[in-house]
């Protein structure tokens, strides 16, 4: 019963979250520029611009335009890329396998090598390993990922020919861009999980347990991951929505067709209806993802007691 | 003994494998294949929708016009085997025999009919029906003729109606403008055979080209956004030519045996814009000319530019038709901006504004950078604003940017009409400029169809904006592409690539 | 103001002094007891505060002063390298070195506002969503989760096409694309909280809410958002460096770490330090601000 609403009424707030992020979008899309003078050749007359700017609906008050995004929307018409001249929706969601893929592999990759290192950081705090953890993890976040990123391509595809420089295509293709990627968001995992760990290392309940004999590793594994875990996941969940979004810039380096890069060109072309489409999938998706870590949240947060 | 006894059959299977192999090799040296990365992936594929380079190179590929540019940039026949003006207001175009589209549909004078129409049709809102503007009716008398009337004499016709791509009526219609989009149907040399969107397009030689089969095969184009990711892709091979090379890099590339630098005079000029008509400090012609003194463009082009870039007088690049080669820029003389300043009052500067556009030409950040630490130095306190283009191009058509913007100017029309009218005519778009008799040269220069005569009136036009220091012309791009050395290939000045004339050794 | 008070004399008897020292003389009490990777952090970032402060003094030539004949000059230590340019000089012949000078006064002005800016809103709104939950809980995050799905470029359009380009924008960009991860964070912290017993037992010994909050919330929170925050402030160097790699950070000519980071990538391969020495500055400042930071975390913890 309880547990019913409460998801009947996270469910609500999310739609509604959806929605408002929707007129939000549309606001900003409508005040960034304008469409029309990025359509037009620069031989046109003023006429063909103002010519322009009508047919695309613009001269039309915002309320009057928001109404019909939002009634088309409901009846899943996004409209017709201005730059494009497809539907905008079939082109975003065409982006959406790529950007998964990057995604998914430059989490997956990240966090095997930061968890276990956030771990033994944590664990032995100030020891050699945190040191390492330490070093490896800022460096992923401060060299920025463009940097890495030509680094990576000039070491790799240039000196070594061992992988493809960019594109898409075959697995090898995708190992550079999750690798760049995934050594920017190492940092936070690293430093999230280090610092739980060291905090609840130091509970009194883990020094009770220690003092009653029981073994660290025991400690170490069943109870102090298992709550350092909360925060983990909270970033991770964290992490795969800028993920999906925010990976721009690697998507750019790498020539990676992905959502992020297709949404900015859309933006920097004003071509508002992909942008509506595109800011629209990826709330869905990170409402998804949050959905799903606040499911796992209850699963790690029974209480540990000894 | 059994060795001896299989021995035959051993010497056959080894001869069936020799010859297997050999088959193949001939086969995969005949498929010649070839692969472009320029900076974006194409946004249509029907070429009366494209609105910027990347786009227009692969269109290029799958369409003709009715006319071509040679090497040289001489308009020549294509789809029509001849054109001539009858009177003032009337041209006729002979088309071609026998060509056909990629579907089978018969070229004709019906479909070229149509192609310009469509190019017209405000439902089609083309960003080239501003070049068919003066056409007031066109006639398609049998499948030979077609006939052009425009609403006032234009010497510009043939230029502006031969580049239009030529498309397959029938199957235009049956497929609307959303599918030929995606799936284009053309008479040119490739066919599209894939296009997965900002990962490439793939297109196929079409073996019945009406001028020939072409020598590739296979032609790839790639976006490759960042330009030291299309170098790599050079380096390793991936890619066989890249667009758009950043002047710093050439020496790098060309150290290398297997790759080569290859540059083509463009037809784009870059230029700043200066606000005559508000009454502020750029109102004065005295000011206008300091400004252009202050500037030292021979510094820019070779430092900035790497030596590829050429000085310009006039917004005109010297490959367009009107451009006075005698015409020289103003030197660059600090001394003569302070001294041009004080007399037109003032002594200490004036604080202006300077926009320019980031990412959208060559190195244009910087080069606003550079021409704002020029004017500092005659003591104009200008405060730079470095804008992205979509809000950049909203404030040049509104007139609600900053007094000096930069901007650059290119495309395939060759023509001082393309460049002068849209600058300084008054009234125009993105003209800043008033001058009534600069406006009568213009005006003048657009009905006038002999050629002596048109070509005066742009000398005297260019005299004037010079004088007047109407704008401060910068330079004239030199496009930079790099390629394998395998690529037999010299770039155009038309920016397009056309891999009919490309040939790969091997 | 009370409340501050107490809260500031808590933060000193954690850091081990009597309450009559302010922070500073504490910090530089206790400076010698530090490792060394701690002291060598301490330099670091005292250095960089240095060259903020007083980048007029300590930079050797003007960081805007153009001169295009001796540009991409290299560093000292390389050859064709010279001291009038220690560092070398950038694409318009500026000197790198004076550059990075003024450019520390920018970066941490910059990441240190973004930083205070998100951390506040993100901790403020983290804690009530977690402390009280039902619908304002909701609420919040679903705010949060909007603001994760609109792309800062947007946001950083928008307002470069309604406002005057300026500093004030990349801050602004910075704290709305940077509360939500804080926010997010804190509150599951706080969730974790609520259920500990010292909450229940001063609730039970009829605590008043504010001092609850003050008293046991925010002590027990603060190493995460002095974690937190010294991560972000290589996030937000970083993010600045992003918004130039767009093209939509600050002006070209005023320096930054990240678009000198930023303009510099195009010479990676033919003039490696244009971008990489911005960059190591960037590593740095914070491997140094982190070690300060875990340092301060440990000094803060209520355990301790």
């Amino acid at each position: 019963m309880n547990r019913g609403r409460s998801l009947a009424a996270k469910i609500g707030t999310s739609m509604g979250a959806v929605i408002l992020l929707s007129l939000i979008t549309f606001l900003f899309t409508r005040l960034s520029g304008d469409p029309a003078a990025l359509l037009i050749p620069i031989d046109a007359t003023y006429e063909e611009l103002v010519q322009m700017r009508a047919d695309l609906g613009l001269e039309r008050s915002l309320l009057a335009q928001f109404v019909t995004f939002a009634t088309n929307a409901l009846r899943g018409d996004f409209g017709f890329s201005l730059r494009y001249g497809q539907p905008a929706m079939e082109l975003v969601l065409g982006r959406v396998p790529a950007t998964l893929e990057l995604a998914l592999s430059a989490a997956l990759f990240g966090w095997l090598v930061a968890i276990p290192l956030g771990i033994l950081a944590g664990y032995r705090p100030n020891s050699m390993w945190d040191r390492i953890a330490r070093f490896v993890g800022l460096f992923g976040q401060s060299m920025p990922v463009y940097w890495l990123g030509i680094l990576l391509i000039m070491f790799f595809s240039v000196r070594m020919r061992l992988l493809p420089a960019s594109g898409r295509g075959s697995l090898g293709h995708l190992v550079l861009p999750s690798v760049a990627l995934s050594l920017n968001l190492m940092g936070s995992v690293t430093r999230i999980l280090r610092a739980s760990m060291v905090e609840i290392l130091r509970q009194d309940y883990i020094r009770t347990a220690l003092a009653k004999g029981v073994s660290r590793e025991v400690l170490l594994f069943k109870h102090a991951l298992k709550n350092a875990a909360i925060g983990v996941v909270t970033v991770i969940g964290l992490q795969l929505g800028s993920l999906l979004g925010g990976t721009v810039v690697t998507e750019t380096v790498f020539a990676w067709p992905g959502l992020g890069r297709f949404i900015v060109q859309s933006i920097q072309y004003r071509d508002f209806p992909v942008v509506q489409a595109g800011v629209l999938v990826l709330a869905v998706m990170i409402v998804v993802i949050n959905a799903v870590t606040d499911l796992v949240y209850p699963l790690l947060d029974s209480r540990v007691r000894v | 003994m059994n060795i001896l006894r299989n021995l035959p059959h051993a010497a056959g299977l080894m001869t069936v494998g020799v010859l297997f192999v050999v088959l193949c090799f001939g086969l995969a040296a005949s498929a010649k294949s070839i692969t472009i990365a320029q900076g974006v992936d194409a946004t249509t594929l029907d070429p009366h929708m494209s609105h910027d380079t990347p786009t227009s190179v692969v269109i290029g590929n799958i369409f003709d016009g009715l006319l071509q540019r040679s090497r040289t940039m001489e308009l020549e026949p294509a789809l029509a085997e001849s054109y001539r003006q009858i009177d003032d207001l009337t041209w006729e175009f002979v088309i071609r025999d026998g060509v056909v589209f990629h579907n089978g549909e018969v070229f004709n004078a019906h479909a070229a009919r149509y192609s310009l129409e469509r190019v017209m049709d405000p439902n089609q809102k083309s960003p080239q029906a501003s070049g068919l503007r003066s056409i007031e009716a066109i006639e398609a008398p049998d499948a030979k003729t077609l006939r052009i009337k425009t609403n006032a004499p234009n010497p510009l016709l043939p230029v502006r109606v031969g580049d239009i791509a030529m498309v397959p009526p029938k199957y235009a219609q049956a497929v609307g403008a959303a599918g030929f989009a995606t799936a284009p149907v053309g008479t040119g040399p490739y066919r599209l055979r894939e296009w997965l969107k900002d990962e490439k397009i793939v297109l196929e030689a079409n073996p019945e080209y009406f001028q020939g089969a072409p020598k590739i095969d296979e032609v790839i184009f790639r976006p490759i956004p960042e330009s030291a990711t299309r170098i790599a892709e050079l380096k390793t091979g991936a890619v066989d030519v890249i667009v758009n090379v950043p002047p710093h890099q050439v020496e790098s590339i060309a150290a290398m045996k297997e790759l080569s630098v290859r540059t083509a005079p463009s037809s784009r000029i870059i230029f700043i814009v200066l606000t005559t008509t508000d009454g502020g400090p750029l109102s004065d012609k005295r000011v206008r000319q300091a400004l252009n003194y202050a500037v030292d463009k021979g510094a820019i082009i070779e430092a900035l530019l790497g030596g590829y870039g050429k000085a310009l007088a006039s917004p005109l690049p010297s490959n367009a038709f009107g451009h006075d080669p005698d015409l020289k820029p103003y030197r660059y003389d600090p001394k003569k901006a302070r001294q041009l300043l004080a007399e037109a009052g003032y002594p200490k500067g004036f604080e202006i504004t300077f926009e320019a556009p980031s990412g959208r030409y060559l190195m244009d950040k910087d080069v606003a950078q550079a021409v704002n630490g020029f004017l500092q130095d005659v003591g104009i306190k200008t405060k730079l604003n470095v804008s992205e283009w979509g809000v950049f191009v909203g404030k040049l058509y509104q007139h609600a940017g900053a007094p000096m913007m930069l901007l650059g100017l290119g495309g395939n029309t060759f023509d001082a009409d393309a460049y002068l009218y849209t600058q300084l005519r008054s009234g125009e778009l993105s003209s800043y400029y008033s001058n009534p008799k600069m406006d009568e040269l213009l005006d003048h220069a657009r009905v006038e169809t002999n050629p002596d005569r048109r070509q005066k009136l742009y000398f005297e036009a260019q005299r004037l904006a010079l004088d007047e220091a109407a704008v401060i012309p910068l330079y004239q791009q030199v496009d930079i592409f790099a390629a394998r050395q395998r690529v037999i290939w010299e770039p155009r000045s038309d920016e397009q690539i056309l891999v009919y004339e490309m040939d790969v050794v091997r | 103001m009370k409340q501050m008070a107490i809260f500031e004399r808590k933060l000193i008897r954690r850091l081990g002094l009597s309450r009559k020292q302010t922070l500073i003389k504490s910090v530089a009490q206790i400076w010698p007891e530090g490792s060394w990777d701690l002291k060598l952090s301490v330099a670091v970032v005292a250095v960089a505060l240095l060259a903020a402060v007083f980048a007029s003094v300590l930079a050797p030539q003007d960081p805007y002063a153009q001169r295009l004949l001796a540009r991409l000059k290299a560093p000292v230590f390389l050859p064709g390298g010279s001291t009038t340019h220690i560092l070398g000089t950038d694409a318009l012949g500026r000197d790198i070195l004076s550059r990075l000078i003024y450019g520390a006064r920018l970066s941490l002005f910059l990441a240190v506002t973004g930083c205070l800016g998100a951390s506040l809103i993100g901790t403020i709104l983290g804690l009530m969503a977690g402390r009280y939950g039902g619908w304002l809980d909701r609420i919040l995050m679903g705010l949060v989760n909007m603001q994760l799905s609109i792309p800062f470029i947007l946001l950083a359009i928008t307002l470069i096409a309604v406002t005057e380009p300026g500093l004030g924008n990349i801050v602004f960009i910075l704290i709305a694309t940077g509360w939500a991860g804080h926010a997010r964070i804190i509150r599951a912290e706080t969730l974790r909280l609520n259920e500990t017993g010292f909450i229940e037992s001063a609730k039970a010994i009829g605590q008043r809410e504010h001092l609850i909050l003050l008293k046991h919330y925010l002590p027990s929170l603060l190493p995460q958002i002095v974690v937190l925050a010294s991560m972000d402030v290589a996030k937000f160097i970083v993010l600045e460096s992003s918004l130039s790699f767009l093209g939509l950070g600050v002006e070209p000519s005023v320096p930054t770490w990240g678009s000198m980071a930023a303009d510099g990538r195009e010479y990676l391969a033919t003039h490696w330090w244009l971008t990489t020495l911005p960059g190591l500055a960037v590593f740095t400042v914070c491997l140094s601000l982190n070690i300060i930071g875990d340092w301060l975390r440990e000094r803060l913890d209520p355990k301790g």
